[in-house]
């Protein structure tokens, strides 16, 4: 019975990409594995994929941060719409969302 | 739960206050998730209204802003879902055409990708960095950018982003194969490979 044991780069790049989200299955990780020993272009599609996702946690925990001053801000009159909203809660008279 | 542990839960938070410390960081992160002033205003809006309501059940391990920002990313869920179950993606085509653009009839990519690692240390104080990597994630269709940021950046599993977009499994394993071809490539050309050019003259 003939075996397939090579895939190529297109097929591989599919089933890097898989690999960051989902398990793959053992026969699957064993036809990757055979052809990132012999492709380097598809080790190195692998490792800047890993590096991308460490880029965007980076990202996010910089937004997350909050700074002096944003490139975009809200209008005055959208802060003081918002505020007005949140003193209406407070003195009870009701929140109504916009 | 006793009345005097709600009064030191809500001593931590400073609600006057939070528009005017919060308001902008807020926009800001939903402007870029949303891409539509109108809708990240209305999130924000949203996350003041409903963090108010639930003052009271402010986990006190958070920050005042982590609270508001959690909150926040949930307004943003509900309005991308709103907005996919208005306008279903249903094209994989384009998407499976463009992945295959990536290769030869031999299944070999047309470009190889070339050595480059980021170090994370360095770039993220490199404001322009970030803007290319912004630019290339542009180039991407709406629902493409949307799986890849929430995947890559929030961490979401497959299952809740396939129902956010309101899409297959294997839709988006097109969506986010794509995203990482197109994003990784687009980076080498413009960040990569131009600093090493810039480097050498």
């Amino acid at each position: 019975m003939f075996l397939k044991t090579t895939i190529n780069c297109h097929k591989a790049s599919r089933l890097i990409s898989l690999s960051q989200d989902y398990p793959l299955e053992f026969s699957q990780r064993v036809l990757l594995k055979i052809h990132l020993m012999r492709c380097a272009g598809c080790v190195r599609f692998a490792q800047q994929i890993t590096a991308l996702r460490r880029l965007l946690a980076l990202r996010r925990q910089k937004e997350e941060t909050p700074l002096a001053s944003y490139p975009h801000s809200l209008s005055p009159e959208c802060q003081g719409r918002i505020q007005s909203l949140l003193r209406k809660g407070k003195t009870g008279e009701g929140l109504i969302g916009p | 739960m006793p009345r005097s542990s709600n009064n030191a839960n809500q001593a931590t938070l400073d609600p006057d206050q939070w528009v005017e410390r919060y308001g902008d960081c807020l926009y800001h992160l939903a402007l870029t998730r949303l891409r539509d002033p109108a809708d990240a205003k209305h999130a924000v809006q949203e996350t003041f209204l409903a963090a108010w309501q639930s003052r009271d059940s402010f986990p006190n391990e958070f920050s005042e802003s982590a609270w508001l920002i959690g909150i926040l990313k949930q307004k943003i869920l509900d309005r991308m879902r709103a907005y996919y179950r208005q306008t279903p993606v249903t094209d994989t085509s384009t998407g499976e055409k463009i992945i295959q653009d990536f290769f030869d009839l031999f299944g070999s990519p047309k470009k190889s990708p070339s050595a480059w690692a980021p170090d994370p240390g360095i770039l993220l104080t490199n404001e322009r960095f970030w803007e290319v990597l912004q630019k290339c994630e542009e180039k991407l269709p709406p629902a493409a950018r949307d799986a890849f940021i929430l995947r890559e950046a929030d961490h979401l599993s497959i299952q809740t982003i396939c129902e956010v977009l309101n899409i297959t499994r294997s839709h988006l394993y097109i969506l986010l194969l794509r995203a990482r071809l197109q994003i990784r490539q687009c980076l080498e050309i413009n960040w990569f490979e131009n600093e090493r050019v810039k480097a050498c003259s």
